[in-house]
């Protein structure tokens, strides 16, 4: 037949990168097979054939320097030459089936008329549906029969809904999937093979369906020559360029349109490219579904996640895909949840259908190539869900899952700027697969052939709408639907800036009340100071309307943070065989934009211990008399100026023996030592309790939940944890609304004040001396039936250091002062002033001289110097000037305690 | 001539502009007066008499009241505000090893700013700018005999008087080193501005 010959020769010229010779030599191939044949012999001369084309393109390829042809071949041949030849023998057979089925010579006429059609549509040159079908027949595989074949594909799509070659043809697609489904049972028959063969014609089946199919013929070959040649090139300029082309017609706002066009303009083969984009203005989405499931399909080769163009090196524009990205991909995984709740919602896979797709656009056009291949791969099947195909299940939505944590770890590398070197082969993979699996489980032959009609019903009409619609600017439209006001995108950093600004402000307001005060007190005869009064009341008002607005405008709801949990329990509850439901309530509680980002890790945490440790399995569940299906409840409400989050759950609880068994091993605490139950699990939260033995395995908690707590701690909130054995845990997160400005509690120990965060205190008391008990050599005091351990806080800070270490920080002694503190002193004799801070059964008191004022203060960092100051979290500005310490309740503690260990020791 | 490496003359003749100290630097003596003296404030530490580098100097401020921090260095006396900006206040009286005395009407905060670090250096009194020729300054790092010593980059010879040219570097280093040391474990470092 001399294939070897025009195959070496196409190729040859492919390597020239000479589209029209392509196309010119494709043609020939086309009608070589086409005319005059007879199905039995010729097919198995073909076959023969196939078989040595097969071995020379594998010579071919192997040399690097033709490497890049490799993709250019269909899915089969790269594989193993057997694998593909079995495949092709149960193509063969299923043809077989389908020429007695008279279809066969009236099809071709059919793709011819069609063809035609197609090309008028698209004022494309007239042989391109002919090139299209024989590409994807001659070429790829040099197997004439896929010739035929693709080209039944085509027509039975057509036929089944347009002319009278409808029953032959739904025959067609019945053999087609039978014999599909025979290459998957037969167990020698390597998988890949016939998966990849039914991926790419499922494929093919889609774009035929998906919009006229004429469109889908033609931009079929124009997608696969210029992924042929893009696959010659260098395969970093191929990326770009070939979603440069995609990019005009894909559902962008204008100016990206006009930007990629610009691209393709600078790309490598500026002719072929924005010739193609010319020609191909309708077909986008198939363009590179083409080109992926053509050439990518199974061979798909670990490419270059990066491949820098111009866009991906303007800093603002890369700015712009991170932030649309990462929102893209909020939108994706949360509407992905809707959707295994709701599988048949038109309204949300469109959503994520278009979210898709404007990722997929703006990733290929800047040239993050695993990016749009992953995002590609994942918008067929959503392709296949919007069009009722593939009515998704758990499973489809885990492959979902799986994809979009890939595509997040992409997105990160492209936010840090370095790759990172995640494998996207795997995920394409089962991502194919899934449509495959589809195909298999989901639709019988007949449904199969049933398929197309509804199908096309919609898309015909639907496709150039979406792509009108589309085109005016995807993200946009998008963000309208989820909010309906408009907003403004600000650089955190200056709004940062503003609110350290503002909080300045509320420092001075305080400032102007304080010199009013004296005005008014020292000088009441003044004119001015009325007027003084007056203003500086204004001016709070207005300072706290300001104040009250700033602090919102950092504040996002918490429901950002929460969303993911749902998948969590979902993935978890499917990883451990647990039924799980995550109830979650507040979500549109609003707090500070960094607490909501850093909350999320520990929160994370917690719920992971809640599915893994605190849910049962269901036998066991059912067993207990509880439901089988556990619940975690997620809730976060205000209360003043915090956050309370709680995480509850209905599973076995913390085994409190074993934790104080445990603890006393670790010397946590001793044996003689009497806690409260809820003092038993906070003890989970001791470093020492996470790491390595092994009690995480008996009773479930404390998997580094000393990490937990510090990060908490660190957002200046208190965690605190309770449990009943039977019954379940419930975690208690407290967060103050905002870190930029916090209330506090100034006190004074030895001279010195301090600043306690208003969130950390419980209460603060007088108490008379003698309500002070001593057991051994601690303090403690009895309030509200509890025992609370006392710190006196110039201990702790040994503050009686302070004449010796500092000696210009002693404030000049006036005699009122003197006299004031003369007097405080013989008030303290029968008073003590104790704060007591701390959550849950961890309070304790804080003995301090006096108690000053309450205030809202700005803390600030003390600066490099002095990086770490131990107990001290930081500084503040006090309305007359003077810093304040602002003490981290936390360390305090620590210092505390272990000062009274190292005593006792 | 110029000053060794790492010394606070680097950090001056840079901020000054370049233009001038890299002249200086690559033309020695062919450059004229004007384009080599530079400027330094003299001050009073304890009973003592030093200079810095008046381009290390961003300004100088009465003492405000001085916060102290508890477990802090021994030579940072405490924390001040400089307008809404909390900063270290290194006594400088201990870190040349003098002894306590008096807090004087003349004491002054010299806040400084190297590497984008901003602190506060509490001294005695201030004096009077001095511009000094290259050839007035003696480069030597003295033998010393007691704390203090290691902070002089160079002496100047003018005049009858020879004063300490405090090196703002090796200050600094000695007083944010000690903390980094303390830090090392916690390996904390993204708290730097």
């Amino acid at each position: 037949m001399g294939m070897d010959a025009q195959i070496s020769s196409a190729f040859a010229t492919l390597a020239k990168k000479s589209l029209p010779e392509l196309h010119a030599k494709l043609a020939q191939l086309a009608k070589r097979p086409a005319s005059g044949r007879d199905p039995d012999d010729e097919l198995t001369q073909l076959l023969a054939a196939a078989r040595e084309h097969i071995s020379i393109l594998e010579g071919w390829a192997n040399p690097a320097a033709l490497e890049s042809e490799k993709p250019t071949l269909d899915d089969d041949p790269s594989l193993d030459a057997n694998a593909s030849l079995d495949m092709s023998d149960e193509e063969a057979s299923a043809l077989l089936q389908s020429a007695d089925s008279t279809a066969s010579p009236a099809e071709l006429d059919d793709q011819d008329a069609e063809a035609a059609a197609m090309l008028e549509a698209m004022n494309a040159p007239a042989d391109l549906g002919q090139v299209a079908a024989t590409v994807r027949g001659a070429l790829p595989e040099s197997d004439p029969e896929n010739d035929p074949d693709a080209l039944a594909m085509l027509a039975a799509m057509e036929g089944s809904q347009v002319s009278d070659a409808a029953p032959p043809a739904g025959d067609m697609s019945d053999a087609e999937a039978r014999a599909m489904l025979a290459a998957m049972d037969a167990p020698l028959t390597p998988e890949p093979a016939s998966g990849e063969m039914s991926d790419a014609e499922a494929r093919a089946m889609l774009e035929a369906m998906d919009s006229p199919a004429a469109a889908a013929g033609g931009d079929m070959s124009d997608a696969e020559a210029r992924a042929m040649l893009a696959a010659m090139d260098a395969p970093v300029a191929a990326a770009p360029k070939l979603t440069v082309v995609a990019a005009p017609a894909a559902p962008m706002s204008a100016e990206e349109e006009a930007l990629a066009l610009l691209a393709s303009m600078g790309g490598a083969e500026e002719d072929e490219s924005s010739d193609a984009a010319a020609t191909a203005p309708q077909a986008p989405t198939h363009d590179a579904s083409d080109h992926d499931s053509d050439f990518e399909g199974e061979h798909l080769e670990e490419i270059d996640e990066f491949a820098k163009n111009d866009f991906a090196s303007d800093p603002d524009m890369l700015n712009d895909f991170v932030t649309n990205a990462a929102e893209i991909m909020e939108t994706l995984d949360e509407k992905v949840l809707q959707l295994e709740q709701n599988p048949r919602d038109k309204e949300t896979i469109e959503s994520i259908f278009r979210a898709a797709h404007t990722l997929k656009g703006a990733g290929g056009m800047f040239g993050f190539k695993a990016v749009e291949r992953v995002m590609h791969r994942m918008e067929n099947l959503f392709d296949l869900v919007r069009k009722g195909t593939l009515i998704p299940d758990s499973n489809l939505i885990d492959v979902l899952f799986q994809g979009l944590d890939v595509l997040r770890t992409l997105l990160d590398a492209v936010k840090n700027g370095k790759p990172s070197g995640i494998p996207t082969v795997p995920i394409c993979r089962s991502l194919e697969l899934a449509i495959k699996g589809r195909y298999v489980k989901g639709s019988s032959p007949a449904a199969a052939a049933k398929a197309p009609p509804p199908v096309r019903a919609v898309a015909a009409p639907a496709s150039p709408a979406a792509a009108s619609h589309d085109s005016g600017g995807e993200e946009r439209t998008a963000k309208k639907k989820n909010v309906e006001q408009s907003t403004i995108r600000v650089d955190l950093e200056r709004l940062d800036a503003l609110v350290n600004l503002v909080g300045e402000l509320v420092i001075d307001r305080t400032r102007f009340a304080t010199i009013e005060e004296d005005i008014r007190t020292t000088s009441p005869q003044l004119k001015v100071a009325g007027n003084m009064t007056e203003t500086v009341q204004l001016f709070g008002r207005h300072m706290n309307e300001i104040h009250e607005i700033i602090m919102k405008i950092r504040m996002v709801p918490i429901g950002n943070a929460f969303n993911k949990f749902t998948r969590i329990v979902r993935d978890l509850g499917r990883q451990l065989d647990k039924e799980m439901e995550l109830y979650i309530e507040g979500e549109a509680t609003e707090l500070d934009k960094t607490l909501v980002e850093q909350i999320s890790d520990p929160l994370i945490h917690l719920i992971r211990n809640s599915c893994d440790h605190g849910i049962e399995l269901p036998q066991v569940r059912e067993a207990a008399g509880k439901k089988r299906s556990g619940l975690i409840s997620l809730s976060a409400r205000q209360e003043g100026n915090n956050i309370i989050i709680t995480i509850q759950d209905d599973g076995k609880g913390l085994p409190a023996d074993i934790i104080r068994r445990k603890a006393i091993e670790k010397g946590l605490i001793t044996d003689d030592m009497v806690l409260s139950k809820r003092d038993t699990f906070n003890l989970i939260f001791e470093p020492g309790f996470s790491t390595a033995e092994k009690i995480t395995n008996i009773s479930g908690r404390g998997v580094g939940m000393d990490v937990v707590r510090k990060q908490i701690s660190k957002l200046k909130g208190i965690i605190d944890l309770d449990s009943e054995p039977g019954k379940g845990t419930t975690t208690t997160i407290r967060l103050p609304l905002t870190l930029a400005i916090m209330q506090s509690l100034l006190i004074e120990s030895q001279g010195e004040v301090f600043a306690v965060p208003l969130s950390t205190v419980v209460e603060s008391v007088r108490i008379k001396p003698n309500e002070v008990q001593f057991v051994g050599d601690a303090e403690v005091i009895k309030r509200h039936d509890k025992v609370l351990p006392l710190m006196h806080l110039h201990d702790t800070l040994d503050l009686g250091r302070k004449s010796q270490s500092s000696w210009y920080s002693a404030k000049p002694q006036t005699e009122e002062m003197n006299r004031v503190s003369a007097m405080r002193l013989a008030r303290r004799k029968d008073r003590l002033y104790v704060v007591i801070v701390g959550s849950g059964d961890r309070r304790f008191g804080i003995v301090v001289d006096q108690l000053l004022s309450q205030q809202e203060m700005v803390i600030k960092s003390l600066g490099p110097v002095m990086k770490k100051i131990p107990s001290v979290a930081g500084g503040a500005v006090l309305g007359n000037g003077e810093v304040v310490l602002v003490l981290d309740i936390q360390e305090l503690e620590d210092r505390f305690r272990s000062r009274a260990r190292s005593k006792v020791a | 001539m110029s000053w060794e490496e790492g010394s606070s003359a680097g950090m001056f003749t840079g901020a000054k502009g370049g233009l001038f100290s890299v002249h200086g630097d690559l033309d020695g003596e062919k450059v004229s007066e004007f384009q080599e003296r530079e400027q330094f404030i003299g001050l009073c530490i304890g009973t003592e008499e030093f200079l810095l580098p008046i381009a290390a100097v961003h300004e100088i401020i009465m003492l405000p009241p001085i916060t102290y921090v508890p477990n802090s260095s021994e030579f940072i006396d405490g924390v001040i505000n400089l307008r809404g900006t909390i900063l270290p206040a290194l006594n400088m009286r201990k870190m040349m090893g003098f002894e306590r005395g008096e807090k004087t009407a003349n004491a002054r905060i010299i806040i400084g700013r190297f590497e984008g670090i901003t602190f506060g250096m509490i001294v005695d009194g201030i004096t009077y700018v001095v511009s000094l020729l290259p050839t007035e300054i003696e480069v030597q790092s003295l033998p010393g005999k007691g704390t203090g010593a290691e902070f002089i980059g160079g002496l100047s010879k003018q005049g009858a008087k020879i004063c300490g040219i405090l090196d703002l570097v090796r200050v600094l280093k000695h007083v944010a080193g000690n903390l980094d040391q303390e830090d090392a474990t916690e390996g904390d470092v993204e708290e730097l501005d």
